[in-house]
């Protein structure tokens, strides 16, 4: 003989059964044929599937509403519990269990313990129950329907319920239930723990979203507004393509959203004074390369070839490096010593965007590099550093040709 | 932070949760708001917010004869995005079926707007229409998917859309979305011929809400 309880029967029953369950759940009914006769006959036994139209069958309200629970299924304008009807409830079971203590029926007073404790988890789950389906609502602002008319509905809806919820459970005298239940331990403990400690989160969190709902309703409101006014501006352009605005800019206190203020260009140069970003500026330098780019060129897409097909490749000379070359041509042809920093100032087309500093000391490395193969002379103009020795501070330079 | 705030603001752009989220969340608090209007203010400059306070962005704390010419721009800026964005507003709720027009941070999808458009003669139609409001307009080819990239660089380029995921040729509207709303809710209320046109179209419009 099995020891199964009527919980493990009927659950071992459904899971026979889940297929045609589950068929019935997504699809809102279940056709009878000869693969699920059996299934139907033994869920309408459990009283757990109901008569449709035209031969079909649906999953009674009951357990409808509890997969829905357990799935957080959003269903529209979804039937909130009664709970007016369960604390009706409570009170009632309140009120037995005071009678049959006061008349001795013990067993009596045992059942209506466990009813007063299922009653109380009752209440307890359905507020938990409703504040998941409304945080769900909030969190997707009405994913389940389209159109923003439908939403404020929605919003509206779920408004007054919640509204009423909070009214509940701001005014209901949860005190009374508590004097009844003084005195009974596990009453008591169970009254409290599960739902007179919760009341005030359970409040909290219903007004927080009965916020978010206000909120929403002024959105959908302003979203609709904001349509209406794109449809008719544009209807407005449509119907004279060759409007335009007043110019606002010129009026003596202009709108605000004219007053932008202008774009600046900001642009930063690094101080090399500063020892601590030596690092910085000598990782950057190392990346700079020491040759000349090489561009590459290719052939456009698109482009026809003519003759050869290999690739040409072109060094491009940095413009300074054409600056130094012009400089130290002229001075080979010029009978005088001609000065770097004039020289700099004359030609600023061959020098482009170089700095006069950088340019001398570009001169005194192409002095030293070239070293004795070199067909200039060369005089710095400089002084000695007044504080460290050893160093020289160069004010020009001049140039001449060998011998001069 | 605030360097990056002060300097993104300066050079006239917007700061939305859109193009910026962690400078536009660093806003939210007074103090941190305060600051960065007092350091706008040695400027000549202020921090404004659009009026749903989806985006921020600077403007002149008084409007001289030296800043005319920037209002003069601004308002120029205006006049040549007006018709654009509000063509491309609407091309979006038609190809969407949508009664509800895009706020900021409405996700956009190239590829199923691309999809809706090239099956619809009818949005295709709308599509071209760009082509005639001005060469930055005018895509290479006439290909639907080379119209729509030339009017998202556009709208990108404007400020109105961000590309927030390459792979997903994601985009979201931007908060300057909100400003562009409150241009037009505006020249609605101001510009007489629109106000006379509205009136005589919907004369119960008033009563809606």
């Amino acid at each position: 003989m099995s020891d199964s309880t009527p919980v493990q029967v009927l659950l071992s029953q459904l899971f026979k059964a889940s297929g045609t369950v589950s068929r019935a759940y997504y699809n809102g009914e279940v056709t009878k044929d000869d693969e699920n006769a059996t299934d139907i006959e033994l869920l309408r036994r459990n009283r757990l599937l109901a008569p449709g139209i035209r031969d079909t069958f649906q999953l009674r309200s009951a357990f409808r509403h509890f997969l829905n629970t357990a799935l957080s299924t959003q269903r529209l304008f979804a039937v909130g519990a009664d709970f007016g009807g369960y604390f009706g409830r409570l009170d009632s079971l309140i009120t037995e269990h005071s009678y049959a203590l006061q008349e001795g029926r013990d067993a009596a007073c045992e059942q209506y313990e466990f009813d007063i404790r299922e009653a109380i988890s009752d209440i307890a789950d359905a507020i938990d129950d409703e504040l998941t389906l409304l945080h769900a609502l909030v969190e997707t602002k009405f994913a389940a329907v389209s159109t923003i008319a439908e939403k404020r509905r929605q919003n509206q809806h779920y408004q007054a319920r919640t509204e009423k919820l909070v009214t509940l459970l701001e005014n209901f005298h949860f005190s009374d239930f508590a004097e009844q239940l003084a005195g009974k331990d596990n009453l008591d403990l169970a009254f409290h723990s599960l739902l007179q400690e919760r009341i005030p989160a359970f409040r909290e969190q219903l007004k927080s979203i009965l916020q978010q709902l206000n909120q929403y309703l002024f959105e959908f409101r302003q979203i609709e507004e904001r349509a209406q006014m794109v449809r008719a501006f544009s209807l407005h352009l449509k119907r004279k393509p060759d409007w335009m605005p007043c110019n606002w800019d010129e009026r003596t206190n202009p709108p605000e959203w004219v007053t932008l203020a202008a774009p600046i260009a900001l642009e930063c140069s690094p101080d090399v004074a500063q020892p601590e970003s030596e690092a910085l500026l000598r990782e950057i330098a190392a990346t700079i390369p020491a040759t000349a780019d090489i561009r590459v060129e290719r052939r456009q897409p698109g482009a026809g070839e003519l003759e050869s097909t290999e690739t040409v490749v072109l060094l491009a000379t940095p413009p300074i490096k054409k600056a130094v070359r012009a400089y130290f041509a002229e001075v080979a042809g010029s009978p005088e010593w001609i000065s770097a920093r004039h020289w700099w100032c004359r030609n600023p087309s061959l020098i482009g965007n170089v700095r006069e500093d950088v340019w001398l000391l570009r001169l005194l490395a192409e002095d030293e590099r070239v070293g004795v193969g070199r067909k200039w002379s060369f005089r710095r103009i400089a002084r000695t550093h007044p504080v460290f020795d050893g160093n020289l501070i160069i004010s020009d330079i001049l140039a001449g040709r060998p011998g001069i | 932070m605030f360097d990056q705030i002060a300097t993104r603001l300066l050079e006239g752009q917007f700061i939305c949760e859109a193009t910026a989220p962690g400078q536009f969340r660093e806003l939210a608090d007074p103090r941190f708001r305060d600051d960065v209007d007092a350091f706008l203010g040695k400027l000549k400059r202020k921090l404004t917010l659009t009026p749903n306070g989806q985006a921020y962005y600077a403007t002149w704390v008084r409007v001289g004869s030296d800043q005319r010419t920037d209002a003069k721009r601004a308002m120029t800026t205006i006049k040549q995005t007006l018709r654009p964005v509000i063509q491309f507003i609407e091309l979006c709720m038609d190809s969407q079926g949508s009664d509800a027009a895009p706020a900021p941070g409405d996700r956009l999808d190239y590829a199923t707007l691309l999809k809706r458009v090239a099956e619809n003669p009818h949005l295709l139609e709308r599509l071209r229409e760009f082509g005639n409001l001005g060469k930055e307009f005018t895509a290479s080819d006439a290909s639907p998917s080379a119209m729509l990239t030339k009017v998202f660089q556009q709208l990108e380029r404007a400020g109105y859309i961000v590309l927030f995921n390459r792979e997903q040729e994601s985009w979201r509207f931007t908060g300057k979305l909100d400003y562009y709303y409150q241009v037009l809710a505006f020249l609605m209320e101001n510009e007489t011929d629109i106000h006379t046109e509205q009136k005589d179209d919907d004369p119960e419009s008033g009563r809606l809400f």
